[in-house]
C-alpha cells in the first residue's frame, strides 16, 4: 500500500505540473482542443487516483474540475484567460490538499467550494454540477447529472461489450462499467455467459459479456474509448437504437452500483486506476524508476570502473594472452556501461525550467510589470542532482531580473522600449560545461548606486572608483541589497551571495554583465556532472589529495631564482614578477606530515574567484577522473574538504576545497613557524 | 537506550565478541554489518586521536574508530589479526578497529549485569553491561557512545 501512495504522489505532482504548463501555454497560444482534452484527462486521472487512495475531498474537487473542463471540451463553454487563472489556483489548492494528505490524511480545503463557485461564474453557467456531487452519487441521480454536463442530443445506444483478457486490475470490467456510467445511464444490462468447464477455466479470462442499453448525450467515441480502454481482444459494438426498440427508461444500474461500492475499497486491486493513470499520461516509452535505485546503480558502476582500473594495472603481470584479451574486452564494456549509466542521470533542464513561467507570470502580476519569459535550450541535459541544486539560484536570478531589472510599463514606454519586458532563460553546453544565462532588457545595473551602497557599507571609501566589473562583484557580497523597498520577492539582503555560494558548491561560477538602459545578463557555469570530476592527485608525505582540475592554473618546479623568504622563513614564490606566499599543503590543511625540501617538490598554483594561492606538494601523481563522495553520509562534514574519493588502488583520498583553502591561507596569514614547533 | 534494548523481552541476545588485548568485548550482533580485514585508513585532519580516518567500504566512505584509543587502552601495532568491525549506528556506518575477532556468543539476559563503577572518567559511558559467558567475562559496549559524537561539534566550532 505504501508504494501505491508513492505512485499516487509522484503522479499527482507530475500531472499537476503538466496541467499548469498546459494552462500557461493555452494562455499564450490559445485554447487548442488537444490541450483541453489533455487537461480533462489529467483531471479525470486525478479524480480516479484520489478515489482509489480514498482521498474523497480531492476526489470531489477534481470531479468538479473535470465537469467544468468537460463543458469546455465539448465547446459549450469558451476557454478564457479568467478561467485559466481560476484553474491555476485550483491546481495550487489540489497541490496543497495532496501535500496535506501526507501529514494529516484526507482533509477538506475551504477554498474548494469557493473555487468551484468561481469556475461556475467564470463559465457563466448555472447548469454546472453541484460541488458535492461525487462520481458515485451521480449514478444515483442520473437526471441531474445529464442536465449538468451534457448538452448533446440524448441518444440511447445498444452496446455489446466484451471485456479483454486477461483480466487484470487495469481492465476490471466492473470499473470500466462504472466509468461508463459517469457519462450516462445504463438503462438495461444483460449478461451473456459462456463459462467453460472447470478444467478449461482460466481465472484470468473473462467469460461473460454485457449487452447494455445506455442512454447518454456523450459522443459514441468517448464510449468506445472507455470500453476499449484496456481490452486486449476486448470489443465494444455500439449502435444507436431504433425508436421502436427503446426499452422503458428506468435506469438499471445495480451491477454498476455494486461495482462502485466495491471497487475503490477493494484492497486486492488498488493499483487499478492508478496504473490506468500511468498508461494515459506516459505516451513516450519511459518507465518510472526510484532515484535511489539509479543512485545505487551509479555507485555500483563507479565501483566497477575502479575495480576495472585496478585489474588493468595488473594486466602486465598476467602472462596468459587469452586472459589479457578478456580483460581488454571487459574494459571496453565497463567504459560503455559507465557512459550509459551516466546518461541515465542526465535529464533535460526543461524539467526544471518549465516551472518558471508560472512564477514569472505571478511575479509580473504582483509587481505590476509586464514580463514575457523566453525559455530556450530546454533540451540541454544536466546531472539530476546538479539540476535540482540549480533551481534555487535560477529562481533567485529570475526574481532579481523582474524585480530590479524590468521597469514598469510606463517607464518602459518612456524609455522607448516595448511595454512588455523580456526575460530570457537559456541553457547551453560550451567549454565542457553547462551554461545557464538569464538576461533581460531592463534598466541594467546602476553602477553609481551600487558604488554608493558599497561606500555606505564601508566596503570602499568615498573616493574609490572601482571598475564596472569590480562594482558588479559587490552584488555577490553578503549583506548587499540595493532594493529601495524591501519586497517579499527579492531584496532582503540575502540572495546574490547565496546564489554565488550555491553555484560554487556545485563547482561552478557566476558572472554578470550589464549595460545601463539595455539590460543585464547573469551567467552560471556548472560542470556537466557533480559526481565525476577531473582531479589532480597530489602527494604530500604518504598521503594523497585531490584538487579539482578546474582550479589548477599551473604547476612548475621551483628554482632558487623564483623562491625567496621573509620574516625568517615565510616562503614566497615569484610568478612572473608577482609574489605569492608559498604554502605547504600539509600546513594549509593543518596536518603534520613529512616535509620534503622545497626544491624537491612542486608548486601548484590554484585559483578560485580570481584569488590565487601557491601550494607546495611533494609530487604530482597524476590526473584522474574521480567519483566525488560525501564525507557526511557516514561521518561529518570536514572543513577544508569538499568530499572524498576512491583511488584506483581502493584507497581513499580527500578532495580539497580550494575556496576554503584560499580563505584559510588569507585569514590568518598562516604561520609556518608556529606549526613547525608543534 | 542501548541497555534497554539489551534487556528486551526475548531471553537471550547475540553478540559479536572481539579482543582488545586480554579483554573480550561484545557488540550486539544486530548492529554489526560485517567484519573486514584491516586496511590503512586515510587520516582526516583536525579529528580526535581515536578517529583513525576514513576507508572505502565497497564505495562508501566510512570513518574508522580505534577502539583501543577510544577506551583508553595502550596502542599496538597493526597485525594480520587486526580487523574492522563494521557497525551501523543511527543510520551511519562506522568501522571499529579491534585486535582480533573471536566469535558470536549467545548471552542470556539474566547473565547480563550492569557494569560496576570502574572509573570517574567519561569512558564509563562506553559500557552497557557485563556478561559472564562460560569461563570468560564479556564487556558489552554502548555503541551510541563509542562511535564518535564529538568530532562534528568540534569541527563545527
Amino acid at each position: 500500500m505504501e508504494s501505491l501512495a508513492e505512485i499516487f504522489y509522484e503522479e499527482a505532482s507530475e500531472m499537476l505540473q503538466q496541467m499548469e504548463q498546459i494552462l500557461l501555454r493555452m494562455e499564450t497560444e490559445g485554447a487548442e482542443s488537444e490541450s483541453i482534452n489533455e487537461l480533462f484527462r489529467f483531471a479525470h486521472s486525478l479524480k480516479g487516483n484520489s478515489g482509489v487512495m480514498g482521498f474523497t475531498h480531492i476526489n470531489r474537487f477534481t470531479h468538479g474540475l473535470e465537469n467544468a473542463l468537460d463543458s469546455v471540451r465539448k465547446g459549450t463553454k469558451p476557454f478564457t484567460s479568467a478561467l485559466a487563472s481560476v484553474l491555476l489556483r485550483c491546481i495550487d489548492v489540489i497541490n496543497k490538499m495532496v501535500d496535506s494528505t501526507k501529514v494529516s490524511g484526507d482533509t477538506d480545503d475551504p477554498n474548494c467550494e469557493k473555487l468551484l463557485e468561481e469556475i461556475k461564474q467564470t463559465l457563466n453557467a448555472e447548469n454546472l454540477s453541484p460541488v458535492s456531487a461525487a462520481p458515485q452519487a451521480s449514478v444515483d441521480s442520473p437526471a441531474e447529472k445529464e442536465a449538468e454536463v451534457f448538452n448533446n442530443k440524448e441518444t440511447i445506444y445498444r452496446i455489446l461489450f466484451t471485456p479483454g483478457s486477461p483480466i487484470s486490475a487495469e481492465n476490471d470490467p466492473l470499473s470500466i462499467l462504472q466509468e461508463l456510467s459517469e457519462y450516462g445511464v445504463i438503462l438495461k444490462s444483460h449478461l451473456e455467459e459462456n463459462i467453460p468447464s472447470l478444467e478449461e477455466y482460466d481465472p484470468k479470462t473473462c467469460y461473460v459479456r454485457w449487452q447494455l442499453d445506455f442512454r447518454t448525450e456523450a459522443n459514441p467515441v468517448i464510449i468506445r474509448t472507455i470500453l476499449e480502454l484496456s481490452g486486449e481482444g476486448g470489443e465494444a459494438i455500439i449502435e444507436p437504437m431504433e425508436e421502436n426498440e427503446k426499452p422503458d427508461q428506468t435506469p438499471v444500474s445495480t451491477c454498476v452500483e455494486s461495482s462502485a461500492n466495491q471497487h475503490p475499497a477493494s484492497p486486492d486491486n488498488p493499483e487499478g486506476s492508478a496504473s490506468q493513470g500511468v498508461r494515459k499520461i506516459s505516451e513516450s516509452a519511459t518507465i518510472r524508476v526510484a532515484t535511489s535505485k539509479i543512485d545505487a546503480l551509479f555507485d555500483l558502476t563507479s565501483e566497477i570502473v575502479i575495480a576495472q582500473s585496478m585489474l588493468t594495472t595488473t594486466q602486465s603481470r598476467i602472462q596468459d594472452s587469452e586472459a589479457r584479451g578478456v580483460i581488454a574486452q571487459m574494459e571496453r564494456y565497463v567504459r560503455d556501461l559507465h557512459e550509459h549509466v551516466m546518461a541515465i542521470r542526465m535529464i533535460p533542464v526543461g524539467y526544471v525550467f518549465n516551472r518558471f513561467p508560472r512564477m514569472v507570470r505571478e511575479l509580473a502580476m504582483t509587481t505590476g510589470k509586464k514580463v514575457q519569459l523566453e525559455i530556450s535550450g530546454e533540451e540541454t541535459e544536466l546531472d539530476r542532482t546538479l539540476l535540482e541544486a540549480l533551481t534555487d539560484p535560477i529562481t533567485h536570478l529570475l526574481r532579481n531580473s523582474i524585480d530590479h531589472g524590468i521597469e514598469t510599463p510606463e517607464e518602459r514606454l518612456k524609455a522607448g522600449k516595448p511595454e512588455t519586458g523580456a526575460v530570457h532563460l537559456n541553457a547551453f553546453q560550451a567549454e565542457g560545461r553547462i551554461h545557464v544565462e538569464i538576461f533581460d532588457d531592463g534598466k541594467g545595473i546602476d553602477i553609481e548606486r551600487v558604488r554608493q551602497k558599497a561606500v555606505q557599507l564601508g566596503w570602499i571609501s568615498l573616493d574609490d572608483r572601482p571598475t564596472a566589473e569590480e562594482t558588479y562583484e559587490f552584488l555577490f557580497r553578503p549583506g548587499f541589497s540595493t532594493a529601495e523597498k524591501v519586497t517579499d520577492i527579492s531584496g532582503r539582503g540575502v540572495g546574490m551571495d547565496v546564489v554565488r555560494k550555491n553555484v560554487e558548491q556545485l563547482g561552478g561560477m557566476t558572472m554578470v554583465q550589464s549595460e545601463p538602459g539595455k539590460g543585464s545578463r547573469f551567467l552560471i557555469k556548472v560542470p556537466l556532472t557533480l559526481a565525476i570530476m577531473d582531479g589532480l592527485n597530489l602527494r604530500v608525505g604518504g598521503e594523497h589529495f585531490i584538487v579539482p582540475l578546474t582550479s589548477v592554473i599551473e604547476t612548475f618546479q621551483p628554482e632558487n631564482v623564483n623562491l625567496c623568504s621573509a620574516l625568517g622563513g615565510c616562503e614566497m614564490v615569484n610568478i612572473r614578477g608577482r609574489f605569492l606566499p608559498l604554502i605547504r599543503l600539509s600546513d594549509a590543511l593543518r596536518m603534520r606530515l613529512e616535509r620534503a625540501s622545497i626544491e624537491d617538490g612542486l608548486v601548484v598554483i590554484l585559483e578560485q574567484d580570481t584569488e590565487q594561492v601557491a601550494i607546495h606538494v611533494d609530487e604530482i601523481v597524476g590526473q584522474h577522473q574521480v567519483v566525488m563522495k560525501s564525507l557526511e553520509t557516514n561521518f561529518v562534514r570536514v572543513p577544508g574538504f569538499s568530499g572524498a574519493c576512491i583511488l584506483g588502488d581502493g584507497h581513499v583520498a580527500l578532495i580539497v576545497d580550494v575556496g576554503e583553502l584560499i580563505r584559510r591561507t588569507q585569514d590568518h596569514a598562516l604561520s609556518n613557524l608556529q606549526l613547525e614547533t608543534v | 537506550m542501548q541497555s534497554n534494548r539489551l534487556f528486551s523481552e526475548t531471553n537471550s541476545c547475540q553478540f559479536l565478541a572481539f579482543q582488545l588485548g586480554a579483554e573480550t568485548y561484545g557488540v550486539p550482533l544486530l548492529e554489526v554489518q560485517e567484519i573486514r580485514t584491516y586496511s590503512k585508513a586515510t587520516p582526516i585532519p583536525n579529528t580526535p586521536p581515536h578517529v583513525l580516518g576514513v576507508i572505502n567500504l565497497r564505495g562508501a566512505i566510512i570513518a574508522v574508530i580505534d577502539l583501543r584509543t577510544r577506551l583508553g587502552l595502550p596502542p599496538i601495532e597493526d597485525s594480520d589479526q587486526t580487523i574492522f568491525v563494521v557497525v551501523t549506528v543511527r543510520g551511519k556506518t562506522y568501522g571499529l578497529r579491534a585486535d582480533s575477532v573471536s566469535d558470536v556468543i549467545d548471552v542470556e539476559n539474566s547473565a547480563i549485569q550492569e557494569p560496576p563503577r570502574l572509573t570517574e572518567e567519561r569512558s564509563q559511558r562506553f559500557l552497557s553491561g557485563l556478561a559472564q559467558v562460560d569461563d570468560r567475562v564479556v564487556v558489552l559496549l554502548n555503541l551510541e557512545e563509542v562511535i564518535d559524537n564529538e568530532t562534528a561539534e568540534r569541527l563545527a566550532a
